[in-house]
C-alpha cells in the first residue's frame, strides 16, 4: 500500500501510513509546512552570497562533484556560465560508471572550459562484493557515498577549494540545515533500518578488511575527518533555484549537447551501473530506495507530480545488465537470492 | 543594462527590475510574506525579480533607492521634537528604526544581497513623476505627483520632454492632500493607509456641506495650494490624526463600531470636493502656463479613481496616464527608470501595457497542491475553461480566477481577480456580506470589453488599469445594477484582445448574456491579494467563492457541483 500523498509504500519499521493514509514523511512536512517561515526557504541570493565570499580567492573557486546526470551537469553550468566562476570539476569512477554519463561530462568540461580531474579506481569492488556475499542488508549507494564525499573532501583539501558543489535537489536536501553537512542524512526517520544495516556492515565486515581499516563508518565520520583538516562549504545550487528540471534539462541539451542514457533507473536519470543492483536489493530488503524518498520530498515540494513519481519510478531495465554487474564483482544471480 | 529600484520602510515595499528602460519585473512584498502594506525590506520580490530574469545580484548594474532617507529622517525628527512630548511613543518607535534600517541601507543591501556596488538615493516625488512619465509613451507631459508625503513635499508639479523629467514646484509639508484624505478617514473610523478608499466610495452617499469649512481651515489657494494646520490635524499619529479642535467645528468624529450616519457621508462628500478642487486647479494652472495637455501622474492620491475622472470632466486634460501602481509600491519603478535616462543616458522610451508583472506559477505545482489538499480538480482545454466560467458568472456564480503573472499595483486585473455577473440585483450585497466581508456601501469594478465602452459609458476612455470611474449610459443601467455605484457611476477596467484569455472570457460572457462586461475585484477576503495558488486554494476554501478556474483548471468544492 502506498502513501495517497507521495510514493512511499507502507514498509515497516521505517514507514508508516496515518489514518488519513499519509505517511510519516508527509505527515512531517505537513506539519513543518504548517509552521514555515520565510527563514527556512533557501533564496538564490542566498547562494549568490557564500559564492561571492569566495570568488577570485583561489586557484579554484569551487570543487564541482559531476556524474554526468542532468543536475549536476547543470550545476556546473550554472557555476561557470551563471554566476561566473572558476570551477575545478571532478569525477570518481569505481569502474561501474556508464559510457553515456562520461561522454556527457566530457562535453561538458570541454564546452566549458574547466579543468576536470577524472579519478578511477576499483578501490570499492571488493566492498560492494561483500556486501552481496555476506547478505548485508547495507544499502550499496550509502557506503559509494561515504566513499566519495571523503575523497572529495580530500580533493578539495588538497588544492584548497573553499566550496563543494554538487547536483542534489531540494529533494536530495533536508532543508534548512543541510550546508556542510554532506548528501545523506542518514539519520531521518526514513532510513533509519538502512542506515543502521550499513553501519552495522561497516563494523562486523569492513573494518575486518586490511584494505579498509581506515574506511570512515559513516558519514558524520567523514565530515568531522574534513573539518578537522580543510573547512569547505558543501551546497547544490539546486536548493535555492526555482529552475524547473524539465527548463534546466532543456538548456544543457542546447547548451551543452547533454543526453539521456538509453537505460536508467529511475527514468530521466543517470546512474552507474551499480547502481541497477542498489535499486534491486532495496526493494527487496525496504520495498522503496533513496530515490523513492528523494521523489517523495520533490512531492510535497510540489515540484513534481505524484504519477509523474510513479512513471519515473517504475523498474523497467532489462535484467541482463544486473548479471553483467554481478559478473564484474565476481559474484552470480545465487548471490543475490535468498537462501 | 539592469536596474533594480527598491521601495520600502514606509508602506508597501516592493522592488522592480528594469532593463534598457522597460520595466520586466515588479511585484510587492506584501503578497509574498502576507502582511498587508508590508514595508519590510522586499527580499522576496527582490528575488523573484532576479529570478525572473535569471539573472543574480552580480549582474545588476545600479540599484536605486526611491527616496532620500537623511532628509525624511530630518524631517521626521523635526516634527518629533516639534510636538514633544505628544510624540514620546512615535519617537521611541521611529528613531531606532531609523537608525537600525532606515539611515544604513547600503549596509542592509550588502548583508542582505552581497550587492557591492553604490546605492542612488532619488527624491520620492521624482521616483513618482518618473514612475508616471517614462511609462507613458507621451513626448511631452505636464507631470503632477500627490501623495501623504515624501521627504519634505507632498506633491510636486513638474514637466517631462523625452527622456528628461524636472521637478518646478512643490507643496511642502504639512500642505498634503494624502495626509489630509487620511487624517479625515481617520475621523470617519476608518484606518489610514487602506481605508481612503472606503471614503471615497461613502462619498457619493453625502453632499460636501463643509466644502467651504475646509476650505476655509486648509487656506486653500488659486493656484490648488494649502497648509494643513497643526490646530486642527496632527499628522505624527497613524491612529487618530485630527485633533479635538476639528471635532469642535464640525461634529465629534465616528468610532469604527458605530453606525454611519448623514453627517460622515458629508465629511466624506467634502473632503472629496476638497480634494479634487485643489488638484484641478493646480492641473488647470500647469495648463495655463505652458499650454501641454498631456498630463502623467503618480503618487497614492491618483488610486481615487472619481478624481482621475473629474480631471478629464474638468481641466483642459486631453490625455492623461496613471502609473498602476501609483502608490509607493511604484516608486521602486519610477527610481529605476529616472535612473536609466537621467545618469545612464536612456533614450529609447516606451509605454507601459500591462500591470502584470508579477510571478506566474506552473502548472505541475498546482496540480500537486491540489493533490495534496484532496481538492477536486480538473484539467479542461482553454475553450471549455472559457465557456464553463461564462456560463457560471451568467449563472449568479461566484468564481475566482488566476490566470498567468500577478499584477503589480493594488488593482486586480482579471489574473487574481474575483468575477461575478453584474446583471443580478443583489451582486454586490452577496460579494460584500458572504465573501469579501466589507461595508454595504462599497462598489465594485467591472472589467469590459475595450470595444464596447462607448456603448456603455457616457464619456468612455481606454482605461486598461482600473483607474477612473464613468457614468453609465441611462438606458444601459437597467441591464447591470450590480455594478452600479449610487451616482450611477462605475469604476470599469478596459479589456482588449491584448489581454488575452481575459478577454476572450468576457467574451464568451457577452455572447451568453449580451453583457460585455464582468465585476471583477480583487482575489482576497480581508488579506492581501493572493500571490500564488497555494493562497488562491487558502482563501477558495475558506470563503464563499464557488468556483476557481485557475490556469488551465477548475477546482470545485464539492464533487459533482454542477452549474
Amino acid at each position: 500500500m502506498l502513501c495517497k500523498r507521495c510514493v512511499m509504500p507502507e514498509s515497516k519499521p521505517d514507514i508508516y501510513l496515518n489514518e488519513q493514509g499519509l505517511c510519516n514523511i508527509c505527515s512531517a512536512f505537513e506539519s513543518q509546512n504548517n509552521n514555515r517561515k520565510d527563514d527556512t526557504v533557501f533564496h538564490e541570493t542566498e547562494l549568490v552570497k557564500i559564492l561571492n565570499k569566495h570568488r577570485g580567492k583561489h586557484k579554484y573557486d569551487c570543487l564541482v562533484m559531476i556524474s554526468g546526470g542532468k543536475d549536476s551537469t547543470s550545476s556546473l553550468y550554472y557555476i561557470v556560465k551563471k554566476y561566473k566562476l572558476n570551477p575545478l570539476a571532478m569525477t570518481f569512477d569505481h569502474g561501474f560508471e556508464n559510457e553515456e554519463a562520461i561522454y556527457n561530462i566530457k562535453n561538458a568540461v570541454d564546452s566549458l572550459k574547466v579543468d576536470w580531474i577524472f579519478f578511477k579506481t576499483d578501490f570499492m569492488k571488493e566492498m560492494f562484493a561483500e556486501i552481496i556475499r555476506t547478505k548485508s542488508k547495507a544499502v550499496i549507494c550509502h557506503l559509494c557515498s561515504i566513499w566519495y564525499m571523503q575523497f572529495t573532501y580530500e580533493t578539495a583539501r588538497r588544492y584548497d577549494i573553499p566550496i563543494i558543489i554538487a547536483g542534489w535537489t531540494k529533494g536530495q536536501s533536508n532543508i534548512p540545515d543541510i550546508i556542510s553537512k554532506g548528501k545523506c542524512d542518514i539519520d531521518a526517520p526514513e532510513y533509519q533500518s538502512m542506515a543502521k544495516a550499513t553501519k552495522k556492515f561497516l563494523k562486523e565486515h569492513v573494518r575486518k578488511m586490511p584494505k579498509y581499516k581506515d574506511f570512515p563508518m559513516s558519514m558524520e565520520e567523514v565530515i568531522k575527518r574534513a573539518a578537522k583538516k580543510h573547512k569547505a562549504t558543501v551546497l547544490s545550487p539546486h536548493w535555492f533555484l526555482k529552475t524547473p528540471v524539465e527548463e534546466y534539462t532543456r538548456l544543457i541539451q542546447e547548451e551543452l549537447g547533454w543526453r539521456f542514457p538509453k537505460e536508467s533507473y529511475p527514468e530521466k536519470s543517470t546512474n552507474c551501473l551499480l547502481n541497477f543492483l542498489s535499486v534491486l536489493l532495496s526493494l527487496k530488503h525496504y520495498g522503496y530506495t533513496h530515490y523513492h524518498v528523494e521523489m517523495s520530498k520533490m512531492i510535497n515540494l510540489n515540484m513534481m507530480t505524484r504519477d509523474e513519481a510513479l512513471d519515473l519510478l517504475e523498474k523497467n531495465w532489462d535484467d541482463k545488465m544486473i548479471d553483467d554487474v554481478l559478473t564484474r564483482l565476481g559474484l552470480s544471480r545465487k548471490d543475490i537470492e535468498d537462501g | 543594462m539592469y536596474i533594480l529600484g527598491i521601495s520600502c520602510y514606509y508602506h508597501d515595499s516592493a522592488a522592480t527590475l528594469v532593463k534598457d528602460g522597460k520595466i520586466i519585473a515588479a511585484a510587492q512584498e506584501e503578497r509574498f510574506n502576507r502582511e498587508k502594506h508590508s514595508n519590510v525590506f522586499p527580499i522576496s520580490a527582490i528575488n523573484y525579480c532576479l529570478s525572473k530574469e535569471g539573472i543574480i545580484i552580480n549582474d545588476i548594474d545600479q540599484i536605486v533607492f526611491y527616496e532620500r532617507p537623511f532628509l525624511k529622517f530630518h524631517r521626521v525628527l523635526k516634527n518629533l521634537i516639534g510636538s514633544f512630548p505628544r510624540s514620546f511613543s512615535a519617537f521611541m518607535d521611529l528613531v531606532p528604526r531609523y537608525l537600525g534600517e532606515r539611515l544604513v541601507l547600503p549596509s542592509k543591501i550588502k548583508n542582505t544581497l552581497d550587492y557591492d556596488g553604490k546605492v542612488l538615493y532619488i527624491p520620492h516625488h521624482i521616483s513618482h513623476a518618473a514612475s508616471a512619465f517614462f511609462t507613458s509613451g507621451f513626448e511631452k507631459a505636464n507631470i503632477l505627483t500627490v501623495d501623504g508625503i515624501g521627504e519634505y513635499a507632498s506633491m510636486m508639479i513638474g514637466y517631462g520632454e523625452k527622456n528628461r523629467i524636472k521637478g518646478d514646484k512643490i507643496l511642502p509639508y504639512p500642505g498634503s492632500v494624502g495626509l489630509l484624505y487620511s487624517a479625515i478617514t481617520t475621523y470617519l473610523g476608518f484606518k489610514a493607509n487602506g481605508g481612503e478608499g472606503k471614503v471615497m466610495a461613502l462619498a457619493d452617499f453625502g453632499e460636501p456641506v463643509y466644502l467651504d469649512f475646509l476650505e476655509k481651515i486648509m487656506d486653500l489657494k488659486e493656484d490648488g495650494s494649502f497648509t494643513c494646520f497643526e490646530k486642527y490635524f496632527d499628522f505624527s499619529s497613524g491612529n487618530r490624526m485630527f485633533r479635538n479642535s476639528l471635532e469642535k467645528e464640525i461634529g465629534p468624529s465616528r468610532r469604527p463600531d458605530q453606525k454611519i450616519e448623514r453627517h460622515h457621508k458629508d465629511v466624506a462628500a467634502s473632503l472629496q470636493a476638497f480634494t479634487e478642487k485643489s488638484v484641478i486647479s493646480i492641473i488647470n494652472n500647469m495648463i495655463k502656463k505652458n499650454g501641454v495637455k498631456k498630463l502623467a501622474v503618480a503618487g497614492g492620491v491618483f488610486l481615487n479613481c472619481v478624481l482621475n475622472r473629474k480631471i478629464l470632466e474638468d481641466t483642459e486634460v486631453e490625455q492623461i496616464h496613471i502609473f498602476p501602481a501609483a502608490g509607493d509600491a511604484g516608486g521602486s519603478s519610477g527610481c529605476a527608470l529616472f535612473a536609466y535616462y537621467h545618469l545612464f543616458g536612456g533614450e529609447e522610451r516606451y509605454t507601459i501595457k500591462t500591470a502584470a508583472l508579477g510571478p506566474k506559477y506552473l502548472k505541475n505545482s498546482i496540480v500537486n497542491l491540489a493533490i495534496n489538499r484532496n481538492l477536486i480538480i480538473k484539467e479542461l482545454s482553454e475553450e471549455e475553461l472559457i465557456k464553463d466560467c461564462a456560463e457560471s458568472i451568467s449563472l449568479g456564480k461566484i468564481c475566482g480566477w488566476f490566470q498567468g503573472n500577478m499584477e503589480f499595483g493594488p488593482r486586480a486585473l482579471g489574473n487574481r481577480s474575483i468575477l461575478a455577473n453584474p446583471a443580478a440585483d443583489d451582486i454586490k450585497e452577496k460579494l460584500n456580506r458572504d465573501v469579501k466581508h466589507r461595508e454595504w456601501f462599497r462598489p465594485y469594478g467591472v472589467s469590459v470589453l475595450d470595444e464596447k465602452g462607448s456603448e456603455i459609458f457616457e464619456d468612455y476612455v481606454t482605461n486598461s488599469f482600473m483607474i477612473m470611474t464613468d457614468t453609465v449610459k441611462k438606458e444601459k443601467r437597467k441591464s447591470i445594477p450590480g455594478a452600479l455605484h449610487v451616482n450611477h457611476s462605475v469604476r470599469y477596467q478596459s479589456v482588449s484582445s491584448d489581454d488575452g484569455k481575459y478577454y476572450r472570457l468576457i467574451k464568451k460572457f457577452y455572447e451568453i448574456t449580451n453583457i460585455p462586461m464582468v465585476i471583477n475585484t480583487s482575489f482576497n477576503v480581508q488579506e492581501q491579494i493572493v500571490c500564488s495558488p497555494e493562497d488562491a486554494f487558502d482563501t477558495f476554501m475558506n470563503s464563499n467563492i464557488e468556483r476557481l478556474y485557475i490556469e488551465d483548471f477548475v477546482v470545485l468544492k464539492q464533487e459533482g457541483d454542477t452549474k
